[in-house]
């Protein structure tokens, strides 16, 4: 069970990683949100 | 009881420890010659898991360790090559030195417990036994310690970690303690790791190493090609902030790891228990590897010292 769900963050944080650098803020903002949910996430100002 | 522990590192030397602590006849079988200091790098955990473990009484506060109490997340600007800031993430983790938790453990056996070069030739196993290959998951960590003193300037500004994000990857750059087991600023290792893919099929030229021996699941630190080195700096020149590939480009000591995964079935079978990788390689996402094989050495501990009959602890 521990390690299909670390093969599946690992896996998911490599194979669908978007190309961050060329989205707006928002969008990155948007991201770490998602990525980190439950954490507290300092962000850019849009 | 007597107990035979075949691989001396993390998981041998814990769990060597432990039984003998509770007063088993405990002998580790090593098939390396020298210590193992060698083999790993850096080790981020979450604190509140790393506390767990320190609970047990196998480490103590004295192993140091960097502290780092949020992750900056950059990515490469388009454009600028500059590092893009993402965002800061609250997240308290303990870095540690592979080499040193590796020093602490092997302390806690008693050296004539303890024997170098004595490779185990045979496990003897059962019709009804089970194999369990690990499966390759397409993708390598590559990863680099650089001495602090080296670099001149603070390559993280100011912060204890870095995750860099880019497309079809990820990584992580942070302080660990030194060789002199300082954490003082100035003192401290660096270490970078960074994901990256690579198919089935190119992995073996991957894996061959500086003397050009075919290497299976991963090549030592300094013993990296030339060529192989080469081959990923390109593919990361225009992936990286540029003050992070130069960091790349710096380092001459690096280590290549194929990433994949296993678990077994059962950990246990008659009077062999698996613990460590033997019984499950992790990604080695978060220090889980290492969580994991002290987790296990302590759990057998457990259940033995619980147990009426050894039998009946294997059993738990």
């Amino acid at each position: 069970m521990m390690v299909s769900v670390a093969e599946q963050i690992e896996q998911s944080a490599v194979f669908d990683m978007p190309d961050l650098a060329t989205m707006p803020i928002a969008a990155t903002n948007d991201w770490m949100s998602a990525a980190h949910s439950g954490l507290m996430v300092t962000l850019p100002d849009v | 009881m007597r107990v035979g522990i075949i691989g001396g590192s993390v998981a041998g030397c814990a769990t060597a420890a432990l039984l003998h602590r509770a007063g088993h006849d405990v002998i580790v079988f090593e098939r390396s010659e020298s210590d193992l200091v060698s083999r790993g790098a850096g080790i981020a955990t979450p604190t509140a898991a790393w506390q767990d473990v320190m609970v047990h009484g196998l480490i103590d506060a004295t192993l140091p360790a960097c502290r780092a109490g949020y992750f900056r997340f950059v990515t490469r600007g388009s454009g600028t090559g500059q590092q893009r800031w993402l965002g800061d993430v609250q997240m308290s983790f303990t870095l540690l030195n592979w080499a040193h938790l590796y020093q602490c453990l092997r302390r806690c056996v008693p050296d004539d417990l303890y024997r170098h070069a004595s490779a185990v030739e045979l496990v003897e196993a059962r019709p009804e036994g089970t194999t369990a290959a690990p499966r390759y998951r397409g993708m390598v960590l590559w990863r680099g310690l650089l001495h602090e003193s080296d670099i001149g300037v603070d390559a993280l500004d100011g912060c204890d970690g870095w995750r860099v994000v880019y497309q079809g990857g990820h990584g992580a750059v942070y302080y660990i303690p030194g060789s002199g087991r300082s954490t003082e600023p100035g003192k401290r290792l660096l270490m970078w790791g960074y994901y990256l893919q690579v198919p089935e099929g190119a992995l073996p030229s991957a894996l061959v190493d500086d003397h050009e021996r075919q290497q299976s699941s991963s090549v030592p630190f300094g013993k990296v090609h030339p060529e192989v080195k080469a081959g990923f700096e390109s593919r990361l020149a225009d992936l990286l902030p540029s003050s992070l590939f130069e960091l790349v480009q710096q380092c001459g000591n690096s280590s290549i790891q194929a990433i994949c995964s296993v678990a077994a079935r059962s950990y246990t079978r008659d009077r062999v228990c698996l613990a460590g990788d033997a019984g499950a390689v992790f990604p080695p996402f978060a220090g889980s590897g290492v969580l994991r094989a002290l987790a296990n050495a302590t759990s057998l501990a457990d259940a033995l010292a619980g147990a009426p009959a050894v039998d009946d602890g294997l059993g738990r």
